[in-house]
């Protein structure tokens, strides 16, 4: 099994690979030069070229052959544009002039905080309708969710947000429109956008989990026990549950990168200072370090997770062949 | 689920797994139960299909719907309409009403006026023009990339399907809305429109709308690719492949004429899921302000509605969000209908 | 069964734990410093270090805690400076070459934190500062914003100084000593510029915020962090605990700071009576300008703009003025003019429109400016004449131009001729915006229909602000849509913009225009100080540009600023810095607004 999971890495390298060389290639290619919108009102040559410097834009893109010549050495041709990227080593964001980690390090936790509380109200709500839907299966509670969980998934999410914020920021005035405050007073502005979340995604999930669900509730092991007689409530929750268990677990474990990119519609309008509002802005005001850091290191830690998930299939499902 | 970086495109689509390894389909699949049988790759059977549908009203009812929009939008590509969407009718804002301020009844005015005086009812039959544009064209593209991609991988295999796997592996790391709007950042401060500016006739059609376009439908080839990958890898194992090579066809004719219309189905059900997809992300890109046309579409009218609510002005908010939630919700049912009839290895566990 | 069972309680505790925290921050609202003057803030901070400040928004935070050489005289016009760090306006050497000033003693620098210096005072300004601070701008490896707008070319031997800071691989092995030819120091109280042209407008580049006094061993110690630790000689500081950019960022009182200039002359003016009056400033930031409304209007904030969608409710449309309810509240309205003018710009190097004046000439009188005004600025603006704006000595309404006169007619004639020049049809013509916003594409497809309606067709591309930039700079529009703000009260600023020495891709003039007449006229100007020979030069200079038309000007904006009674002494001054040290609060009066009516 060892000899699984390591084959397993081995092979997700060249996909980390392609992660780098994709985004380096839209960035470094077909995106416009970041510098020009940096200088100031009067732009000279010169002032451009200091900006470019400082955005390390003049350095080569793929190797340096340039530096290495003149030092005589072989390691300076690493030193170049493609070569930083992948040693994770970005230039300071333009528009914040910090380093993109410190960026994120204070990002991360502000989107965080709405989407872990999102996440955990939303796997129990619907896990616990998916339970009770599936085992009522065709009757009016079924299609009732059905139909709600797909009405959900066909309204516009900008929509739905608006409304909300125009229904309970401006009408009833529960909660702030948007914004955000730091420590206790973060609760203030959480609780509308976390509503909503947990209002839109419920559709979605649930219907999935349904499906899951319904797979195990038709499994003969199941006919078996209501034939021996074992309430239904009972099998539900014992045996189809923990079945049902990996590939929620395994759902969960994708879901989480995607915790931090938080979600980009939301932050924006709620103006929550967050991960996706980070990712949002600097792809406008063309903050190419930001943007490029961010697109990456999500991207890996995504497919990580993806191989993380079919490890743990492995682990668990002894069915799944090895390859 | 954070539903908007996966896009919700189907309803009960598993998360993508990475399977670089060679892993058909989605997860969930390999927990199917042992009784069920191996699956068969449908023949002709559209008269199945057709009795079926005809059985089920509410996929009926879907289907005259999404006739219904597809009508329209075509309708919309007349001079009439371009005239009516930029009639300026008042100053400003106007509530919806059954008449014209001089008492006789005036259809322009029955879902309300704009910032401009212009009638939202005009401007969103307008965006089915738009919604039209982008869901078949960039389900082209993406369909077209998807299959070719997928059959290649599928039937060549070697190293031609290592380096397609480790391709769309790659690009399905990176989460779909988030790849969406830096291509499409990257695209239109690129001016790759802007070439369609030198023949006319196309940039009336067009305008921004490539931007969109291009974004979408060169990033979401990925599921396809697999379904289709994975439907291949069974069928050139078969019977009348194996036969058809003996008579001495070569690979084309195999390819076009027993490969491909067996994986039709597939095709069917990702373009209905699919469209909902794309109307969905349009609204998003237009948000960020992407995607930028001249003319009306639901996204824009969404995104210009944004302060107008907390003024009261509710109508172009309501009437775009109406439009696409009609369209959308015909399309997942149709799409789901469609998969059920048409895959059969979920047959028998929907309802 | 147990198992899933106890999962399930815990579960549904957290849940209910997290529902009641919710429901109890719902009702909580962040404290209210009644000390305080709290506003908000939408733009992005990116740095507090002067040199690397060119947006309004650093400069509004940032001129709260650096002082210039000189200021502007608070609520005076016309605008007249005067020394803030220097004792004296400058002395000018004949030829104009030469400029010597002398630095004010005793103004000592203060820090917040105590980390550079452990009592918070910091040495004596001394000329040399300022020597440090210009050198700063023309760091290469600082890449400076402002290099090419205040100094490049301009001092002798500083453009040698960037060279030589280029050369440097390594920032850190800069000798900051070494001597700059037009930078000298005779002793620590004397600064003698040395310029490579005369230069009239140096003045007011020494008011302009970059060229602020900064303590080397401050920068010394902070290095690349020293943008978020401001410390200067002006009448607040800001600890960097309280500095949040993204959320809030409050200032205090600077406790040595010596008073201004111009309000107490040379005295030493006893603490209790020192400015600020303020103790602190609470600044907030949002993005959205709805929700500051909405505060607002609740008196948590004490300055507001109007947001379009509220506008009908802030102002009566019949009188122009605030409604009841809003003077009710002890609301006031500052109407001001802003030194800006904002425009439709053409590129003079196109084909079409570049050599086309009849058909430039026809999109300005095409479009009415009144109407535009009044359904997207709500009425906030001045149609616009010539490029200069209002609050200029040569800015006279009763000049005309006859080609910002709405007239359609003239316009359907002048395009018959522009066809004529064009030898043929006229195609479409591309415009270009900087925003992709909503405001924007409804001001874009507004010019369209007013285009179409004299028969020239138009279709809009919309890039961000960034991209839009590289394209006016590159030459690669027809018509775009700018604004140009005055950094200083010399037209010169404007006319800066049409010189054909700036012509060139990337440079200052976004047209592109070059018009040999004008450029003889500039140049001549460029080396007199003001008085009225200079004055009729500006004057003819301004005819050209309306006649030639590189630009349809559109509107001078007007600013609508709101705030309320309890906050004194504002003012609506276009330079300057430092100026929330004049205003007042009266705190008792807001907590009976507060308490009373909300």
């Amino acid at each position: 099994m060892w000899a699984y999971v390591v084959r397993k890495f081995l092979l997700t390298i060249p996909i980390l690979l392609g992660i780098v060389f994709l985004t380096f290639v839209l960035f470094k290619y077909i995106a416009a030069d970041p510098a020009v919108a940096y200088a100031g009102k009067l732009k000279s040559p010169e002032e451009i070229e200091a900006i470019r410097h400082k955005l390390e834009l003049d350095k080569p893109r793929w190797i340096n052959i340039h530096e290495a010549c003149a030092q005589q050495s072989f390691w300076p041709v690493f030193n170049s544009q493609f070569f930083d990227a992948l040693r994770f080593h970005y230039p300071q964001s333009i528009r914040y002039q910090e380093s993109v980690w410190r960026l994120f390090a204070r990002k991360a936790p502000v989107s965080l905080a709405i989407q872990f509380p999102v996440f955990i109200i939303e796997l129990g709500l619907q896990l616990a309708i998916a339970l009770y839907v599936a085992s009522h299966r065709g009757r009016p509670a079924d299609y009732l969710a059905t139909i709600l969980a797909v009405l959900g998934m066909s309204i516009p999410a900008l929509s739905i947000y608006m409304a909300a914020q125009w229904f309970f920021g401006a009408c009833l005035r529960w909660f702030p429109v948007a914004g955000w405050d730091t420590g206790f007073y973060a609760l203030h502005f959480m609780a509308l956008p976390i509503l909503v979340s947990v209002i839109m995604g419920l559709g979605g999930g649930t219907r999935f989990y349904r499906t899951i669900v319904l797979e195990e509730i038709n499994a003969d092991y199941v006919r078996t026990a209501r034939a021996k007689g074992v309430q239904r409530r009972e099998v539900l929750l014992t045996h189809v549950l923990r079945n049902v268990m990996i590939p929620v677990v395994t759902n969960t474990i994708v879901a989480l990168p995607l915790l931090f990119t938080g979600a980009l519609l939301l932050e924006r309008l709620f103006q929550i200072p967050g991960f996706g509002a980070l990712l949002v802005d600097a792809i406008g005001d063309q903050d190419q370090p930001v943007v490029m850091a961010l697109v990456t290191v999500t991207s890996i830690i995504y497919c990580l997770a993806l191989v993380a998930t079919d490890v743990c299939y492995a682990i668990v499902d002894p069915r799944v062949s090895l390859k | 689920m954070t539903q908007e970086l996966q896009g919700s495109n189907s309803t009960t689509d598993a998360p993508r797994g990475a399977d670089a390894f060679g892993q058909v389909g989605n997860p969930t699949h390999k927990a199917l139960p042992a009784m069920q049988l191996p699956s068969e790759a449908p023949r002709s059977r559209p008269r199945e299909v057709w009795d079926r549908f005809r059985r089920n009203k509410l996929a009926m009812l879907c289907f005259v719907i999404v006739a219904i929009y597809l009508l329209v939008g075509m309708c919309s590509f007349s001079p009439l309409f371009d005239r009516k969407i930029n009639d300026s009718l008042a100053e400003s804002y106007e509530p919806p009403a059954w008449r014209s301020p001089d008492g006789h009844i005036e259809p322009q005015r029955w879902l309300g006026l704009d910032i401009q005086g212009r009638s939202v009812l005009w401007r969103a039959l307008y965006g089915t023009r738009i919604a039209l544009l982008i869901t078949i064209i960039t389900s082209i593209i993406a369909i077209s990339i998807g299959v070719i991609l997928g059959i290649v991988a599928g039937y060549f295999g070697g190293w031609l399907d290592d380096i397609i796997i480790w391709l769309y592996s790659t690009v399905s790391s990176i989460p779909w809305l988030l790849l969406v709007i830096a291509l499409a950042y990257v695209i239109q401060s690129n001016d790759s429109p802007g070439f369609f500016l030198r023949h006319e006739r196309l940039q009336a059609i067009f305008g921004g709308v490539t931007t969109v376009i291009l974004a979408m439908g060169l990033t979401d080839w990925v599921g396809l690719c697999r379904l289709i990958r994975g439907e291949v890898i069974k069928l050139r194992d078969r019977d009348f492949v194996a036969a058809a090579r003996a008579m001495g066809l070569g690979n084309g004719p195999i390819l076009f004429r027993h490969i491909l219309p067996n994986t039709t189905h597939l095709i069917i059900i990702t373009f209905s899921l699919g469209a909902v997809g794309y109307v969905q992300v349009e609204v998003v890109l237009a948000f960020l302000g992407l995607g930028i046309t001249d003319k009306p579409s639901w996204g824009r009218m969404i995104d210009d509605a944004k302060l107008e609510l907390l003024r009261g002005v509710w109508w172009q908010a309501t009437v775009a969000t109406a439009m696409i939630f009609v369209l959308c919700l015909a399309l997942n049912m149709l799409g789901d209908f469609l998969r059920d009839a048409l895959d059969p290895r979920l047959r028998g566990v929907d309802s | 069964m147990r198992k899933v069972k106890w999962i399930f309680i815990a579960y549904l505790a957290f849940v209910a734990l997290l529902v009641i925290a919710l429901g109890a921050a719902m009702h909580a609202t962040p404290p209210h410093d009644s000390q305080a003057m709290h506003t908000a803030y939408m733009a992005n901070i990116k740095s507090l270090d002067p040199p690397e400040i060119n947006d309004d928004l650093g400069n509004g935070l940032a001129g709260q805690i650096f002082e210039c050489l000189y200021n502007y005289k608070y609520d005076i016009r016309p605008y007249e400076l005067f020394p803030e760090l220097a004792e004296e306006l400058p002395e000018v050497s004949g030829d104009g070459l030469t400029v010597t000033i002398k630095i004010r003693p005793g103004i000592h620098y203060y820090d917040p934190d105590k980390v550079v210096f452990p009592d918070g005072i910091g040495p004596e300004v001394a000329a040399g500062d300022f020597v440090y601070s210009w050198k700063r701008i023309a760091d290469f490896h600082l890449a400076s914003p402002l290099y090419s707008q205040l100094l490049q070319g301009r001092i002798v031997g500083l453009d040698g100084w960037w060279d030589y800071t280029k050369a440097t691989r390594d920032a850190a092995e800069i000798d900051w000593d070494k001597p700059v030819e037009g930078l000298q120091t005779p002793d620590s109280r004397t600064l003698v510029i040395k310029l490579t042209e005369p230069y009239p407008q140096l003045n007011f580049n020494l008011a302009y915020l970059p060229t602020a006094a900064v303590c080397r061993k401050v920068v010394e110690h902070y290095r690349d962090e020293v943008r978020r630790h401001p410390i200067g000689t002006g009448a607040y500081g800001l600890r960097r605990a309280d500095y949040e950019p993204d959320q809030r960022i409050v200032m205090h009182a600077n406790p040595i700071y010596r008073g201004r200039q111009d309000v107490d002359g040379g005295a030493v003016v006893p603490p209790d009576q020192r400015l600020p009056h303020i103790q602190h400033l609470d600044y907030y930031f949002f993005r959205e300008d709805l929700p500051i409304w909405l505060l607002f209007q609740q008196g948590y904030f004490d300055t507001a703009g109007i947001p379009k969608d509220s506008f009908a409710k802030a102002i009566k449309i019949s009188t122009g003025d605030l409604t009841e309810e809003m003077r009710g509240k002890g609301i006031v309205l500052t109407k001001s003019t802003a030194a800006e003018t904002a425009y439709f710009g053409f590129n003079m190097t196109d084909p079409v429109v570049g050599k086309n004046k009849p058909l430039r000439q026809a999109i300005s009188m095409g479009f009415d400016r009144a109407t535009y005004i009044r359904i997207f600025l709500n009425g906030r603006g001045i149609p616009a004449i010539g490029p200069i704006p209002p609050g200029f000595p040569t800015f006279d309404t009763k000049r005309g131009n006859p080609y910002t006169k709405f007239n359609p007619d003239a316009a359907r004639q002048q395009v018959a001729q522009a066809i004529e020049i064009n030898g043929g049809p006229l195609p479409s013509l591309q415009l270009l915006m900087g925003d992709t916003d909503t405001q924007t594409r409804q001001e874009a497809e507004f010019f369209t229909s007013q285009m179409k309606n004299i028969g020239i067709n138009i279709h809009t591309e919309y890039r961000t602000w960034a991209r839009f930039q590289e394209m006016v700079d590159n030459r690669q529009t027809q018509i775009f849509q700018l604004g140009w703000v005055a950094d200083y009260p010399d037209e010169q600023d404007f006319f800066q913009l049409f010189y054909g020495k700036n012509a060139p891709a990337g440079g200052s003039n976004p047209c592109g225009y070059v018009n040999p007449e004008f450029d003889a006229l500039y140049e001549k100007a460029s080396v007199m100080q003001r008085s009225s020979q200079r004055d009729e030069l500006y004057r003819k200079m301004e005819q050209i540009v309306m006649d030639d038309c590189p630009w349809a000007t559109l509107l001078y904006p007007l600013v609508y600023a709101l705030h309320y009674d309890w906050l004194r002494h504002t003012s609506d001054m276009d330079y300057g810095y430092g100026l929330r040290q004049h205003m007042a609060l009266g705190a008792s009066l807001r907590e009976e607004r507060l308490a009373g009516g909300k």
